[in-house]
């Protein structure tokens, strides 16, 4: 194919031995979050971005048992994943389908006292529909930076940019969340 | 709730913190690998065999049944012609004409 470069492979299933799955455990381990974060920055939603990125990764591990070669792994599951995502906005389901429980100010079985939990449930929500109005790649960092600890040259490589980009980027997005929160009150101006 | 809420900027990175620890999976989601129960190969090889032991003993069951019949059908057709047999009519007309010599004496 193109960048990703599929090519059938002749060697007699070389992916059905104990190393090629330990070679692929290696490729989700590398891979998984970037995959997971790149959805979870478009919707927002961690099921939906653990979904996706499980299928992703079974469509991976079926075409390399169909013996065809992925000579870049990581494009091959964006690419793939970018389309499941794009999918997933036309099914019936999201369009028709149930609202996730935060949308329904469902309260999720935590350790914390009620109350606490409330409080920072509807924090949380206030936060999510600030993020929600941000464009998506300032998402994909944020997801990134806070949610996975990436540093600014894994974020780098990751979203294929330069470090510097990387950082003007992050600061620009806190900066946009900062005033958004701001302006609605939730967090307070220095 | 207010004050709770009311962070100060500074405090923006520890809110996207927690809000993002709090949304990535914990711990994170082992791969495992799945595991082959069928085959669509396999499963159509199983469909065609069962296809076609179906098919012959529907066969071998509609054959029993012609070859019975016909068997069946020689049999009774067979026996009026062996030779020394009695055919049904016969039968009723010995039975209306009795043969005992006491009533052919009178």
């Amino acid at each position: 194919m193109q960048s990703d470069g599929v090519n059938s492979n002749m060697n007699p299933s070389p992916h059905s031995n104990g190393s090629s799955s330990q070679d692929f455990e290696a490729i989700y381990e590398n891979h998984s979050r970037e995959v997971w974060a790149m959805v979870y920055a478009r919707y927002l939603n961690a099921d939906i971005a653990s979904d996706i990125m499980q299928e992703a990764f079974l469509r991976l591990w079926r075409q390399r048992e169909q013996g065809e070669e992925i000579q870049n792994p990581r494009a091959w599951l964006m690419r793939v994943t970018r389309n499941l995502a794009e999918d997933y906005a036309k099914s019936a389901f999201r369009r028709n389908g149930t609202h996730p429980p935060q949308l329904m100010n469902g309260v999720r079985s935590k350790d914390e006292l009620p109350l606490e939990q409330l409080e920072k449930s509807e924090l949380f929500e206030q936060l999510r529909s600030v993020l929600e109005e941000m464009p998506e790649a300032d998402r994909q960092i944020l997801t990134m930076r806070y949610g996975l600890d990436y540093s600014a040259s894994q974020i780098a490589a990751a979203l294929e940019i330069n470090a510097t980009a990387v950082h003007m980027r992050l600061s620009r997005a806190r900066q946009r969340l900062a005033e958004r929160l701001t302006a609605q009150g939730v967090v307070s101006a220095s | 709730m207010n004050t709770s809420r009311q962070e100060t900027r500074s405090d923006v990175d520890e809110l996207l913190e927690r809000f993002f620890k709090s949304e990535v999976p914990s711990p994170w989601p082992r791969w495992q690998a799945p595991v082959r129960v069928c085959t669509s190969a396999t499963a159509t090889r199983q469909r065609s065999e069962k296809v076609h032991q179906s098919r012959f003993a529907l066969a071998v069951t509609l054959a029993l049944l012609f070859f019975g019949s016909l068997v069946l059908t020689g049999v009774f057709r067979s026996a009026p012609s062996e030779p020394g047999g009695a055919r049904e009519s016969d039968t009723a007309r010995q039975l209306v004409k009795p043969a005992h010599p006491v009533y052919q004496n009178r």
